[in-house]
């Protein structure tokens, strides 16, 4: 069974706003990011999952629950760091870590205690009148001390500098190891990309596709740039059959994309001209959605 | 029912405020209270009280003078003529008889005399002369009277045959009155030889003054006991002297009226208008609205307006309000707005849980909040001297009416924070609505009857159909009336609201 159940989800608020026909599921131990402008639709479909909001039409199953009417129980699964993130007016980080763990009714507070060594935070001052980042690992810390199964994660990392951005990725990345299953949105492609298993894009509300990363990093076909020493070889090259993305004549330089089954018999044909250089253009997951969200984009002018 | 640490946040995040909030309106009830007690802020009433009842009981002295005064000048009237005429024929006799005694030619003095007097008499008369003369004239034929005690021994007989005529059964008392006015007619009239209107008026005016005094101690109508009853005393002579009337004083006053109508009434004045001129008292003699009004003043109890009207209804509450405004907001819309609620709601804690948490928060501090106030204004009762007119039992029923009206006015401040998601629409709406109820009230102050009329602008009531703290009804509270239906009608305001706002809460979309 899935972790979490989208079916057929809509919210929609009118004037094109919302979200519609989100429609998907996300398995257990599954890291799962969620990228999209700002506006898309990311926060809403979040707050659907938590059942904060209800919605219009379809529905959200965590664990076989309804996110909605059985929010509460969906509750001892789930970890939560909200996209804005506010205190409750207690004088003491500590206060409000005392506070949640009784809300989860929870007595060992150890982990939580670690969480506070690793993100290197001083919970003694009034979480109010915390820094950003400060707030944000206060998020973390109350997100994750219950060592719910599900972490449900709204754009976690607004505010970290990058250093700590880089010891929160390692701590998800020790979440998924215990298997864990993450949804995590963000509008940085990159963290996401070393992070997630699946991410999936969403745009004006609507999902335009998901991609499943290891495809990403290890892609069938892989583009090489390659530049020769002399003309001749150039233009030798250019004879062979392979699929040329670009060629650029004044700098003797091409940019080809091949089957990576056919990567020894590149070497071998390149072994028979004078190259200058060859290096690998990495297929990104940005690429990846550009070159999906075009695709949307002609399929809507289509329309 | 309640989550438990939801119920601490809320006491750590609203407690200071409650804590300082509750002080000071105790403190404000309290000082009020040491203040009316101490002060007397009834004194100013009661010598106002006084002054009307001074005046308004000299003013009855005199109208009972001048009803006295005329039934004696009617009296004296009637009694003149009769004295004067047997005054005259006693008079005579003797003269006849003493003149015919000394005749040796008369054997029989008296019946020559009796004759005389017969002859003189004119027709008609003669039988009731000859009647009057006998009598004289026996007794006088029995003893010896000296030249000074002749007046003397003539109005004795005089006044013996007026009573004698009277033929209607007579008490003590009118008797007393009719030997008096005979006897202060004949001397006058020895000295004066013919009386006129004047000297029968000053006959009965020195009557009526002899009389009055002792006459209003011994009077014992319902009338008056009623009106002894009101002012709390059981005898005249109590009520007098409370007031300073002693005998010199009363005879003063009725003198100086009785002075005043008679020379009205000399110069054409009618005797109806001639008394009320007299009779005018302080009250009556000013305009009727103001008379009135001061009226009102005296009667006004100023603890009543204070403790009640001001302070219970508005200065009392004013805090609370805010206090109110702020932590309905702060339990529910401005968790929802900060998005700190979600916190509480990413754990197994249910909507209804965490909005009943918030509903049981607002309405414990606002009962502990009045039963500190309340007894913090018990408390200050003992420490003053003087009478509040307040007992324990209204202290506790206005508590109790305050408590009601938060009641309503936190549930219309928690519905508005339970349906709002931004926090300045929930406090705009609660808030305002709060604030508008608790201006009404001090405007509507001013057109209620709890204000002097002198100070009441009538229109200003409007503004208590517009203020729910309407319902809570010190006056009826405090005088002895019916009040539990208004504070049934606040609960019931409260119930409806907090129970909207925990359905609101628990269905609707929450940005968080």
């Amino acid at each position: 069974m899935a972790d979490i159940r989208l079916n057929e989800v809509t919210k929609d608020y009118g004037h094109e706003r919302g979200v519609f026909n989100l429609d998907f599921e996300i398995k257990k131990g599954e890291i799962f990011g969620f990228v999209g402008p700002n506006g898309a639709g990311k926060t809403t479909t979040i707050r659907q999952i938590m059942g904060f909001i209800k919605p219009s039409a379809g529905s959200i199953e965590i664990r076989g629950l309804d996110a909605y009417s059985d929010a509460t129980e969906t509750k001892n699964y789930i970890g939560y760091i909200p996209g804005e993130i506010a205190f409750p007016d207690l004088s003491t980080g500590h206060a409000f870590i005392s506070s949640q763990a009784e809300f989860w009714k929870l007595k060992d507070l150890s982990f939580a205690d670690e969480l506070v060594k690793i993100l290197q935070i001083d919970l003694s001052a009034n979480p109010r009148k915390m820094s950003k980042g400060m707030k944000q690992k206060t998020a973390v810390i109350a997100a994750l001390m219950n060592d719910s199964e599900i972490l449900i994660l709204d754009e976690p990392t607004t505010g970290l500098d990058p250093l700590m951005r880089k010891h929160f990725l390692d701590i998800l990345e020790r979440e998924k190891a215990k298997g864990k299953t993450i949804f995590i949105s963000s509008n940085i492609f990159q963290e996401l990309e070393e992070l997630c298993d699946r991410v999936a894009l969403i745009k004006d509300g609507r999902i335009i596709d998901i991609a499943v990363m290891e495809d990403i990093r290890n892609p069938k076909k892989r583009e090489y740039k390659i530049e020769f020493l002399e003309k001749d070889d150039f233009e030798s090259f250019r004879k062979l059959p392979y699929e040329f993305i670009r060629i650029k004549d004044d700098q003797n330089q091409v940019i080809i994309k091949i089957d990576v089954n056919n990567t020894g018999k590149l070497i071998r044909d390149l072994s028979e001209h004078r190259i200058k250089f060859i290096s690998e253009n990495k297929y990104s997951l940005e690429k990846y959605f550009k070159e999906k969200f075009d695709q949307f984009e002609e399929g809507a002018e289509d329309d | 029912m309640i989550s438990k640490p939801l119920f601490k946040q809320s006491l750590k995040a609203n407690g200071y405020a409650w804590l300082l909030i509750t002080l000071l309106t105790a403190f404000m009830l309290g000082t009020i209270v040491m203040v009316l007690g101490n002060l007397q802020a009834n004194e100013i009433r009661d010598s106002l009280k006084e002054t009307f009842i001074e005046s308004e009981l000299e003013s009855n002295f005199k109208s009972g003078a001048i009803d006295g005064y005329l039934e004696t000048l009617g009296t004296v009237e009637e009694v003149y003529p009769q004295a004067k005429q047997v005054y005259n024929l006693t008079t005579g006799s003797i003269k006849a008889y003493d003149l015919l005694k000394m005749n040796p030619y008369v054997p029989d003095a008296k019946a020559a005399a009796i004759q005389a007097i017969y002859n003189e008499a004119p027709e008609g008369q003669k039988e009731q002369a000859a009647a009057i003369a006998d009598y004289v004239l026996t007794a006088y034929e029995s003893q010896t009277v000296e030249e000074g005690q002749m007046h003397e021994f003539k109005c004795e007989l005089v006044i013996d045959i007026i009573l004698s005529n009277i033929e209607e059964e007579m008490n003590e008392e009118v008797r007393a009155a009719i030997v008096s006015i005979s006897k202060s007619i004949l001397d006058l009239y020895e000295e004066k030889d013919d009386l006129g209107k004047e000297d029968l008026q000053t006959i009965a005016r020195l009557f009526i003054e002899s009389v009055f005094y002792q006459n209003l101690l011994n009077e014992e109508s319902e009338e008056q006991k009623e009106m002894l009853a009101e002012l709390g005393f059981e005898t005249m002579e109590e009520m007098l002297d409370n007031y300073g009337f002693t005998e010199l004083k009363v005879n003063t006053v009725i003198q100086s009226g009785l002075l005043q109508y008679i020379s009205y009434v000399n110069n054409d004045m009618t005797h109806k208008e001639a008394k009320a001129e007299v009779t005018d008292s302080l009250l009556s003699s000013m305009p009727e609205k103001v008379g009135e009004s001061l009226q009102e003043l005296g009667e006004l109890n100023i603890n009543h307006l204070v403790i009640g009207s001001i302070f219970y209804k508005i200065a009392g509450l004013l805090l609370p309000i805010v206090y109110t405004i702020m932590t309905a907001n702060n339990l529910i819309a401005g968790q929802v707005d900060s998005g700190s609620m979600a916190y509480v709601l990413s754990t197994p804690t249910k909507r209804r849980k965490v909005v009943l948490t918030q509903m049981v928060f607002l309405i414990s501090s606002l009962i502990l909040m009045f039963v500190i106030i309340g007894g913090v204004g018990m408390l200050a009762t003992f420490l003053v001297e003087g009478d509040l007119s307040i007992s324990f039992g209204g202290f506790l029923k206005l508590t109790f009416g305050a408590l009601a009206a938060m009641i309503a006015i936190g549930g219309i401040c928690f519905l508005a924070s339970a349906w709002f998601n931004r926090s300045k629409h929930a406090m705009g709406v609660g808030g305002g609505l709060s604030m508008f109820f608790l201006v009404s009230t001090i405007l509507g102050l001013f057109g209620s009857d709890s204000i002097p009329e002198a100070l009441r602008i009538d229109a200003m009531n409007f503004f208590n159909y517009t203020s729910i703290i309407s319902f809570f009804d010190v006056n009826a509270i405090l005088e002895g009336g019916s009040f539990l239906g208004g504070l049934l009608i606040l609960l019931l305001i409260g119930a409806v609201t907090y129970a909207l706002g925990i359905l609101i809460f628990d269905k609707k979309d929450l940005p968080l």
